[in-house]
């Protein structure tokens, strides 16, 4: 009866959302990689070039209507290669999950429930995001949206309140700056923006397309000024040295914030309360795009019950992964190799499209 | 086939005799059915039969306007003579001076006519019958609505009768682009119910929507309309109401002002709003009759208590119970002292009084206003008082079940609060497990939910889902804005003409 697609906005929603949640996941990453507090500098490096890639992309999907970037290649590709992509980006988001998951149940451990097995709280998360998974698109841009207004924000806010006893001038110096270090951690803030992955999928059930590329650039923006902030925070509350040994920067931020009249003793229990709602958030928002690859590159009807076949594979992840900590020192290449096919995958598309559509012309 | 069902297929004879036999048989046992056989005209030669429900009618204007004119009447024999359609005619155009009468051509339809007040006028040699109106009943007067009390507004409240109750909205909104469709309800108790509409502010998606859900109803009766509510509501399982109700009707001219339908259902005094959402829930008619900076007090008010009221139990619980590192050191202690002495663990404590207070709640209910809201009182007290010196509660029990009943007062809609008290069970069960982070969970689960429901195709959570592009909806949501700057209609029931103050 009414319009099922999500509009430009909720879109924006989405993709600011699971952004801030791997930014949060990778930020010890880019604390411990530069020799420096500079690491603002590798933020925008990422933003232009996700902003460049993004252009060519968005005019490619806006050819194809209704067309998410994988259907676009299975249009051109051929069969195999294209399949292989599916695999891809369903082993990427599911790899995805299963580290925010287990990230975010090891927190939940660690503050909250200390004599829960860590299964049970991965299961209790699972299941109410398959419920949310299975309820569609317009509900899952919904929650985004809810959790937004209604955790984002208030999160922020908490984060903003907890620069009591920051020193500013942790932030200088700035030269000399570590070059190679800058460079070297490009590939782990552009996976930062994951966002970018996710928009490959949900810019073509937007209603009003034509935004897209608008809404691309506000996304962009919008998550690089969140990213260089909360990086700021960091720096200027613990100083770079205390902050490469920091295992969860923003937790460890919001165990001293000056609210006046804020009687709560441990802070940052409220704030993972909020950090529930968000990361809960994305968990649905990654699982529901799971569900589209799923969809696109078995070639099969839309299908909510996916999620189903989803829940033991993120769970069995989920439990044998290490913490993302632990995994710090292992996975530099992995980062590289996952930030790199994320952003060539489309732009080899764009670059195919362009030629078919010059071959056809002569 | 009982003589009931065959009634459908029964045309009105043009022997009078016969159409008085299958009445009687139809309404054996029925006392209350009167049937009044006279014979009009000059010379008395006309035979005619009344039949009207005793009690349902107005006697005075039929005996005076109807039956004294025919019985004066000097030509009607002659037209007896020629056929029944010319009486009939002759009858209809000069005989009676009744404002509303019509033509019946079933005896089905003069059993439906006679059941609602009508007088069913059958002559003899004429194959249809006449009815004219008649209804009269004792009515309730006009008063304002116990459940919807308001410090400054209009004090009337809508009555059981649906054509008064649909008067008082038309006395408010005098514009001939307010239309009224009347429709009935229920194979047995055939209720009276009127949509009503703004002709070119109504969602035209939404009004179809409603006439289709109200068509489609098979039900033998809807003694209320929270019948009608239930089965037309797009989610039956949903602990939240979809519907709006009142029985205010300056509630219900703002309605229709915003471009909503507004049905009305004979026999209530409640008519049902549509489409409802999260909002709509949390406003009251005062917030526009009270200065606008004090209305958005009330209002942050309310949206405060609005948390109170589903989490307050559940954070005892889950504060006292997994996190007590959360409490400054000096409430952390006293918690732990008052704790020592009481044998329950803070979820079952929060539990039994909340059950204790759902108790005194529903118990004053019952009982008679004056003394209801004393026994609601001190029962509250003694039970409370008593069981903190029983050792069974601790006083911090007492305080946060006292504060979560006063907030869910503060909810303008009783519906939406009886709502928010049943999953606030949910919440201590779920904190009662995993502490703040079942909390959590549950309050995801109840977003998820939330996001799902809709109203008549409108998100429940409008305009927060769409806070973006839907912003100027967003001014008249926790905070009420000037009258002067409310000159949009909600933009989430996609309205014909967006202008318009």
């Amino acid at each position: 009866m009414f319009e099922q697609k999500i509009t430009p906005y909720q879109n924006l929603s989405i993709l600011i959302l699971v952004s801030f949640a791997f930014q949060s996941i990778l930020m010890p990453l880019l604390l411990s990689e530069i020799d420096g507090p500079v690491g603002w500098m590798t933020i925008i490096i990422a933003a232009f070039v996700l902003y460049f890639a993004l252009k060519p992309i968005n005019k490619m999907m806006l050819k194809y209507k209704d067309d998410s970037v994988l259907s676009i290649i299975n249009k051109i590709f051929p069969k195999f290669l294209s399949r292989l992509t599916g695999i891809y980006y369903i082993l990427m988001f599911l790899t995805a999950n299963s580290i925010l998951m287990k990230d975010f149940a090891e927190q939940i451990k660690l503050m909250m429930l200390f004599r829960t097995p860590l299964g049970t709280i991965i299961i209790v998360i699972l299941l109410t995001a398959s419920y949310a998974t299975k309820k569609g698109i317009k509900t899952i841009a919904n929650i985004a949206s809810i959790a937004l207004l209604t955790a984002f924000i208030p999160y922020l806010l908490i984060i903003i309140f907890s620069t009591y006893y920051a020193d500013y001038t942790n932030v200088f110096p700035i030269y000399p700056f570590d070059i190679n270090g800058v460079v070297r951690s490009v590939s782990g803030s552009v996976l930062g923006f994951f966002g970018f992955s996710i928009l490959l999928f949900s810019n073509s059930m937007v209603t009003v397309q034509e935004n897209n590329r608008f809404i691309s650039r506000k996304f962009i923006l919008i998550s690089s000024i969140l990213y260089i902030a909360c990086y700021l925070l960091i720096i200027v509350k613990f100083g770079i040295k205390e902050s490469v040994h920091l295992v969860w920067p923003f937790i460890s931020v919001m165990k001293y914030v000056n609210i006046p009249g804020f009687f709560f003793e441990s802070t940052e229990i409220v704030g993972l309360c909020f950090q529930i709602i968000v990361t809960f958030s994305c968990i649905c928002i990654i699982a529901y795009f799971t569900n589209m690859a799923m969809q696109e590159t078995f070639k099969t009807r839309e299908n909510g019950y996916f999620v189903f076949i989803q829940i033991p594979v993120l769970y069995i992840m989920a439990v044998v992964l290490p913490g993302m900590y632990m995994m710090f020192p292992y996975i530099q290449w992995p980062i590289v190799v996952f930030s790199s096919l994320n952003l060539l995958i489309p732009l080899t598309a764009v670059l195919v499209d362009v030629r078919s559509k010059k071959a056809k012309n002569k | 086939m009982s003589i009931y069902q065959d009634l459908a297929n029964i045309k009105v004879d043009r022997d009078l005799k016969k159409n008085e036999n299958v009445l009687k048989e139809t309404f054996r046992d029925a006392n209350d059915m009167v049937f009044r056989n006279m014979k009009v005209g000059q010379n008395e030669k006309l035979k005619i039969l009344l039949f009207y429900v005793d009690g349902m009618t107005t006697k005075d204007s039929i005996s005076e306007y109807a039956i004294q004119t025919l019985m004066e009447s000097i030509d009607l024999e002659s037209f007896q003579k020629s056929n029944g359609i010319e009486l009939e005619n002759k009858v209809l155009q000069t005989n009676i001076a009744i404002t509303e009468l019509g033509v019946l051509n079933t005896l089905q339809e003069c059993i439906d006519k006679a059941l609602s007040g009508e007088t069913i006028l059958f002559i003899d040699t004429c194959s249809r019958a006449i009815w004219l109106s008649s209804r009269g009943w004792q009515l309730r007067g006009i008063k304002e609505p116990a459940a919807e009390t308001l410090i400054r507004g209009p004090r009337d409240g809508f009555i059981e009768t649906m054509k008064i109750n649909i008067t008082l909205i038309r006395r408010r909104i005098r514009d001939p682009r307010l239309k009224v469709k009347y429709m009935q309800a229920g194979t047995r108790s055939k209720t009276d119910l009127a949509i009503m509409y703004i002709e070119d502010l109504v969602n035209k998606t939404v009004l179809e929507e409603v006439e289709k859900r109200i068509t489609n109803i098979d039900i033998e009766a809807v003694l209320e309309s929270s019948y009608i509510e239930e089965l037309i509501e797009d989610d039956v399982y949903s602990p939240f109401p979809q519907v709006e109700n009142t029985e205010r009707p300056d509630a219900a001219a703002s309605a229709l002002l915003e471009g909503r339908v507004v049905i009305a259902v004979d026999n209530t005094p409640t008519v049902l709003m549509a489409p409802a959402t999260f909002v709509s829930f949390m406003q009251s008619s005062e917030d526009y009759y009270e200065r606008w900076m004090l209305a958005c007090l009330i209002r942050m008010i309310r949206y405060i208590a609005l948390p109170i009221v589903i989490l307050l139990p559940a954070i005892y619980v889950a504060v006292t119970q997994f996190h007590p590192n959360m409490l400054p050191t000096q409430l952390a202690l006293y918690v732990a002292a008052s704790r020592a002495n009481v044998p329950f663990p803070p979820y079952f404590e929060a539990l039994l009084m909340e059950l204790v207070m759902e108790l005194v709640r529903e118990a004053s209910l019952r009982i008679t206003t004056p003394v209801g809201s004393t026994i609601g009182l001190v029962s509250g007290l003694v039970i409370g008082s008593a069981s903190v010196e029983a050792g069974l509660i601790t006083p911090i029990a007492v305080i946060i079940v006292a504060l979560t009943a006063l907030a869910s007062f503060a909810i303008p809609s009783y519906n939406f609060s009886t709502s928010l008290r049943m999953i606030r069970f949910g919440f201590i069960i779920s904190a009662s497990f995993f502490g703040l982070f079942g909390i959590s969970i549950g309050l995801c689960i109840l977003i998820i939910h939330l996001c799902t429901l809709k109203s008549f195709g409108v998100p429940y959570l409008t305009p927060m889902t769409h806070f973006v592009e839907r912003r100027s909806d967003l001014k008249d949501t926790i905070i009420r804005p000037k009258i002067k700057t409310l000159v949009r209609k909600p933009k989430y029931l996609q309205v014909e003409k967006e202008n318009g103050k």
